[in-house]
Parts: C-alpha cells; sequence; structure tokens
C-alpha cells in the first residue's frame, strides 16, 4: 500500500510541478516503480521477470526520461511549463479528477482488497489526468508529458489485470513500439520546436515594446508551398 | 503460405531500402510487391473464402474477414503505387528520397496485412501501432511547415487512442479473470468466440470489467477511425498528408482498424447481439453531425472530402452498432467506401498539382481542363453522396432498413437528416468545381495512364458492387455480416 501511496505522489509531482525536469523524472521513477514492484509482488518465471525489468525499469524508467531530458535540453524547453494551468480552476478540477478516479477504483473492485483498490485507483487516476494533461496543453512538450502518464497509468493497470503473459513476440512488439514512439517523438520535439524559432524571433522583434512580454512559442502557421508530391 | 508471404514480401524489400538504391529500383520493387501483394490475396481467395484456418502457432488466423480485407487493401495499394510511379516519372523533385518513401509504404503495408491476419487481439494492436509509426514519417515527407504538425496531430491523437483502446484489453482480462476456461484470457479471437459461445448459457450478463473494457477499446479504436469526439486530427492529416499517403491512411489502415473493430464484434456479438449498440450509434450520430457543421463551411476541396469521410465513418458506425439486417449494408458500404475514398483521393492529387490551389472556387472546369480527373472526381463525388449503382447506395439502403426493421425511428430521422443536409453542402461546393466555368485559353491538362488506369479500376469495382455482386464474394459478406451477428 506505501508503494501505492508513493505512486500517486510521484503523480501529482509530475502533474502539479511546472518543471519538465521533475516530470520526467517522476515520471521515471514511477515506472521504475511499478517494475520492481511487480517482479517482487508475483511469481514470475525468470525469463519474463528479465523482460518486464528490461522494459519498465530500463527502458520506460531510465531510457525514456533520460532521451526527453536531453531532448528537452536541446530543444531550449523553457526551464518552467504548466502542465496543469496555474489557476485554481484547472488545480479543483484535476483534484476532483483523482478523487473520482479513486472512486471509481472501489466501484469497480467491490470484492478486492485496499491494495488493489489503491493500485486501480492510482491507475485511473493517471489516466485522467494525462488526459487532462493533454487537453490542456497545445505545446508539444507537454503533450509528450500527458502521453507518457497515461501510459505509466496502463502499464500500471495491466500489471494489476493480465493473468497471463502474451506470447514473447507480442511483448517484443510492445517494447520495440514504445521504443520507436518516443524516438519519433523526440523527433518531432526537436523540429516542431527549432524550425519555428526564427520565425517567432522575427514576430517578437516586430512587436510594439508593451507587447513584447506576451511572446508566446506557439506553432505559426505560414503557407503552405504547393511543390511536385507523390 | 500466400498469407504469410503477403506479409514478409513487402517486409524483406523494404529492407532492401536500406541500401538506399537507384529510383528505378525502388519503383519497380514497389510495383513487384504491391502485384504479387494482390496476386497471393486472390489465390487464398481461390482456395476458399469460407475456409478458416490458423497458423504460426495460433498467431495468425485465414478467414472470411481476413480474405476479403486483404484483398481489398491489396488493390487500393496497387493502385497507390502506380499513382506513385506516375508523380516519380512525371516530376525529378518527386523522386528526391524515393527510396525512404517506398521503405516506409512497404513496412506499413506489411504491418497492416499482417494485423489484418492477426488471431491475437494484442497482436493486431502492436501492428496498427507499428503501422503508426510508419505513416508518421510519410505524412510530413515533403517536410512543409504544416505537414510536420498535422504529422504530430496524428501520432498523437492515434497513440492515446490505442493506448485507450489496450487499457480495453486490459479491463477485459480482468472481466475474463471470472472464467474457468482459460482461452479468454490468452486473446486468441477464435479461441475466445468458442469459449464464449460454450459459456453462453452460463453467463448471465457481461460484467462490469467486460463493459469497460468494451466501451474502452470501440473509443481508442474510434479515435484511431476519426469517430467523433477526437476526430481532430483527420482533416488536417488528409489534408496535409501527400495524396499517396492520404489514400493509405484513408482506405488502408482504416480497413484495418475495422478488421480490429469486427474481431471484438465477432467475439460478442454471438451471444450478446445488442452489446455496445448504444455507443456505436451515438458516436455514429455524433461524427455524421459534426462532419456536415464543417462540410457546410469548408473552403478547401481536400478537407471536404475528409469531412465526408468523418460522415461515412460514422454510417458505418450506426450500421456495425445497430446490427442484425443492417450488417450486410455495412460491409457493402465499408468496402465501397474504401475504393471511394481511394479514387477521390487520388484525383484530389492531380487537380492540386494542377491548379495549384486547394479552393474550390479556383479550381471549376476540371471536365473540361482535366477529362479524365475530373470524370473520376465527378464518378467519386456521386458515390460519396449515395447515388446509385454504386455500393455506397445500396449499403445505405440497407442500413436505412434495418433501422426500420429494428424501429429506431428516431436514429432514422436524424440519419436522413443529416445525410440531406451533407448532400446539399458538398453539391453545392463540388458542383460548380466540375462544371463550372474554368479558366479561359487554359490547355487541356496531359494526365498520365499510370494515374488514371487505378481509378478505372476502382470504378470498376465500384460499379460491380453496386450492380453485380459476384455469388462467391456476396456469401462471403454474408457469412461475415452473421459472425457480426447480422442475420
Amino acid at each position: 500500500m506505501v508503494f501505492f501511496i508513493l505512486y500517486l505522489l510521484l503523480l501529482l509531482l509530475s502533474v502539479f510541478t511546472a518543471s519538465w525536469r521533475i516530470s520526467l523524472i517522476s515520471l521515471g521513477l514511477q515506472a521504475c516503480g511499478i517494475g520492481i514492484y511487480f517482479v517482487s509482488t508475483t511469481n514470475l518465471h525468470f525469463s519474463h521477470s528479465v523482460m518486464v525489468l528490461i522494459e519498465l525499469v530500463v527502458i520506460k524508467g531510465l531510457a525514456s526520461p533520460l532521451f526527453f531530458l536531453n531532448r528537452f535540453k536541446r530543444s531550449d524547453i523553457p526551464r518552467f511549463i504548466d502542465l496543469i494551468p496555474a489557476n485554481l480552476v484547472h488545480w479543483v478540477c484535476a483534484s476532483f479528477l483523482v478523487i473520482f478516479a479513486l472512486k471509481a477504483a472501489t466501484y469497480f473492485c467491490t470484492h478486492s482488497d485496499t491494495r488493489h483498490i489503491l493500485q486501480v485507483g492510482c491507475a485511473f487516476s493517471a489516466v485522467a489526468l494525462g488526459l487532462f494533461v493533454l487537453s490542456s496543453q497545445d505545446k508539444i512538450a507537454g503533450q509528450i508529458i500527458g502521453l507518457l502518464t497515461i501510459e505509466n497509468g496502463v502499464t500500471l493497470f495491466s500489471v494489476y489485470a493480465f493473468e497471463q503473459n502474451p506470447p514473447f513476440i507480442v511483448e517484443l512488439g510492445i517494447i520495440l513500439d514504445f521504443i520507436v514512439l518516443i524516438v519519433i517523438a523526440g523527433n518531432f520535439l526537436q523540429k516542431l520546436n527549432t524550425h519555428y524559432k526564427q520565425e517567432i524571433v522575427a514576430k517578437s522583434e516586430a512587436l510594439v515594446p508593451e507587447e513584447e512580454s506576451v511572446v508566446q512559442e506557439t506553432i505559426i502557421t505560414v503557407r503552405p508551398e504547393y511543390g511536385d508530391i507523390l | 503460405m500466400s498469407a504469410i508471404l503477403t506479409i514478409i514480401n513487402p517486409a524483406i524489400a523494404s529492407i532492401l531500402m536500406l541500401f538506399k538504391p537507384k529510383r528505378n529500383f525502388c519503383l519497380i520493387v514497389l510495383l513487384v510487391i504491391a502485384c504479387l501483394n494482390l496476386i497471393f490475396s486472390f489465390n487464398l481467395a481461390f482456395m476458399g473464402l469460407d475456409k478458416t484456418r490458423r497458423f504460426a502457432g495460433g498467431l495468425l488466423l485465414v478467414d472470411s474477414i481476413s480474405i476479403l480485407f486483404l484483398c481489398l487493401i491489396s488493390i487500393i495499394f496497387l493502385g497507390v503505387s502506380l499513382y506513385i510511379l506516375s508523380r516519380v516519372l512525371s516530376s525529378e523533385a518527386a523522386s528526391k528520397n524515393i527510396e525512404k518513401f517506398v521503405l516506409l509504404s512497404l513496412g506499413f503495408l506489411s504491418c497492416l496485412c499482417a494485423s489484418v491476419l492477426s488471431n491475437h487481439l494484442i497482436l493486431t494492436w502492436v501492428l496498427l501501432e507499428a503501422s503508426t509509426l510508419f505513416a508518421t514519417p510519410l505524412i510530413y515527407f515533403h517536410r512543409r511547415n504544416t505537414a510536420f504538425q498535422a504529422a504530430w496531430r496524428y501520432l498523437l491523437f492515434s497513440s492515446v487512442g490505442l493506448i485507450l483502446a489496450f487499457f480495453g484489453f486490459a479491463c477485459l482480462q480482468k472481466g475474463f479473470s471470472n472464467y474457468s476456461d482459460q482461452s479468454f484470457t490468452q486473446f486468441f479471437i477464435d479461441d475466445m468466440q468458442t469459449a464464449i459461445q460454450k459459456q453462453s448459457s452460463n453467463i448471465s450478463g457481461i460484467s462490469l470489467w467486460e463493459r469497460a473494457g468494451l466501451v474502452l477499446i470501440i473509443f481508442g479504436l474510434g479515435t484511431k477511425l476519426g469517430l467523433a469526439p477526437l476526430y481532430a486530427w483527420l482533416p488536417e492529416t488528409y489534408d496535409e498528408a501527400p495524396p499517396s499517403v492520404t489514400a493509405l491512411l484513408s482506405a488502408v489502415q482504416f480497413n484495418c482498424v475495422i478488421v480490429a473493430i469486427f474481431r471484438i464484434l465477432q467475439i460478442f456479438r454471438s451471444t450478446h447481439s445488442d452489446l455496445i449498440l448504444y455507443e456505436l450509434v451515438a458516436m455514429g450520430l455524433i461524427s455524421m453531425l459534426v462532419s456536415t457543421m464543417y462540410i457546410i463551411t469548408t473552403h478547401n476541396y481536400k478537407k471536404l472530402i475528409s469531412y465526408a469521410a468523418i460522415n461515412h465513418i460514422g454510417v458505418i458506425s450506426i450500421g456495425l452498432g445497430i446490427g442484425k439486417s443492417a450488417m450486410y449494408g455495412t460491409m457493402l458500404y465499408i468496402f465501397s467506401n474504401a475504393l471511394v475514398k481511394a479514387m477521390l483521393f487520388l484525383t484530389a492529387g492531380n487537380i492540386k498539382s494542377h491548379y495549384r490551389t486547394k479552393n474550390p472556387k479556383e479550381a471549376k472546369g476540371l471536365l473540361r481542363e482535366m477529362p479524365y480527373s475530373g470524370f473520376f472526381f465527378m464518378v467519386g463525388i456521386w458515390a460519396l453522396l449515395g447515388f446509385a449503382p454504386f455500393g455506397s447506395f445500396l449499403g445505405e439502403v440497407i442500413i436505412m432498413n434495418g433501422l426500420i426493421q429494428g424501429r429506431h425511428f428516431i436514429i432514422f430521422a436524424a440519419f436522413c437528416i443529416l445525410m440531406t443536409i451533407s448532400f446539399i453542402a458538398m453539391g453545392r461546393t463540388v458542383f460548380p468545381m466540375i462544371w463550372g466555368e474554368g479558366r479561359e485559353n487554359m490547355p487541356i491538362a496531359k494526365e498520365s495512364m499510370y494515374t488514371i488506369l487505378p481509378n478505372i479500376f476502382f470504378f470498376s469495382l465500384l460499379i460491380l458492387l453496386g450492380v453485380y455482386l459476384p455469388a462467391p464474394i456476396s456469401d462471403s459478406l454474408k457469412l461475415i455480416a452473421k459472425m457480426l451477428g447480422g442475420n
């Protein structure tokens, strides 16, 4: 039970802090925690334990956050980004989502013990908060963190729900899919941020002095080109 | 063997592209693989559309659903390959990085063929995710500014949808833990179907976990299709992607996701015919409503076709939800829809490259300036609007008949009103394009035979679906409709 309370605290930390570094590190810790918890509490075959540790601890817990920490730094993402807009309405909505998620878990897990209810509640909270982050973010950096939050929530739930392991090739496919997804997402982060940096600078220089504080890092749509196409 | 070759051939050919071969070699490989896939698919069909065979350790399954959809996606991929050939031959700029384009396209095809043949729900999920990852670089292939954003939105929405679908599978797994039969928890489709039928007398109803799982799966896969409410990625992606990629996404990947939904319905609908009826119908009606509003207001013919595609997804969703006698019509509609979208998006590509605009007010007089593309655009629009004698007309009529027979009169009324409004709105925008006054003193555009050939073939199949369907195909569609709970 302590593990799930810690998981919930890490989840809230990753979503409510305005620092992407803390968010990514706590996402990594969440994944590592899920992997270690799963391996230590279930009687798994050795090969399956190795697979779980590679997927959850190495890839989702270490490689993915480190990869994005590096990419975020190289893309000059501002140090502080509000995943959930910093106002009372959004914070209250986010808090209600967590409460509803925990309530839903008690409704679904009627004959389960408190540990499982808390596990399902944490998973539901992660998915709900991840979707909430996605709905309130228009910047790619925040959207990536939202996506990873949902991913962790679904992983936590699948650890609880799946009684039988899928075939090896399916597990390998899931891992490869995740790796390629984060590589492509990292690529987009760099492309979308650096490509429009010059446009943003040019636009901000054209602003009148009192509007300079309103410079936003938004994607600027330029006139599409009608070159030869496939 | 043919089934496995439809997966392996494109995969090996895409690996060959890593060695950066010359342009002509890439094109030859693309066409050869497309032809081979078609031959292997038809070979499977001739071996027996109603036979069911399991192989690759039970991970792959050949049955009516997989054979028919394999044939469909092979036909469309061949058409798209011919289009790509014509574009590359007509323009030096289009041949830039062609080996990368062919690599991604063949990888995309391999994943989707495998997903259609898959007998394991999670493996289907993995392959759909993989196809999304192959498609994303194709969307921003020409590295236009807006294409990057469209590709990111496509990746984000698809990933969220598929993660929710995976969440649904986990909920299903939790729901199945109450059953003693291990077949439930292994996720092999044919085993699950057999197990549910055996247990049907013991199962009083669907558990909460199973219901939640099914809703999440339909919601997640619906996102991938472009069903409301998470449809926002579709018009932008279809608009910004190259026309060949749009045709692949709308006519090939779309149908593979439909197959995934079919597999879910196949497992559960045999014992619970009204399962997820309200969810599918609600999403369908909302999609139709939203798309109708956008069709009225848009000033971009490529986006217009995209919104019409959302409209059609809504119709398919209603048909799947209602089931029973509407299921056969839904099947016809799905097949016709695939051919119509492929034809329209490829033709829209020709129109855009000639007129250099996406504004329908500036692209007028198609039948005069581009007679072949204009003709196929006209035919495609007629089929899109549900005119006879195309398969989509027949499909719509059968779905409407199903609504009346099921006494869903309110849904029927909403369906008819929305179809009428979108018909008028589309016609108002598109008919001037086809028959309007063109630009003065413009020569007739030269159109390559390679762009015309696939459209001729799609057009012939569309007519065939509406006028005369060969008995084996009709029987196969009826069999699939029955498997999905239809009658």
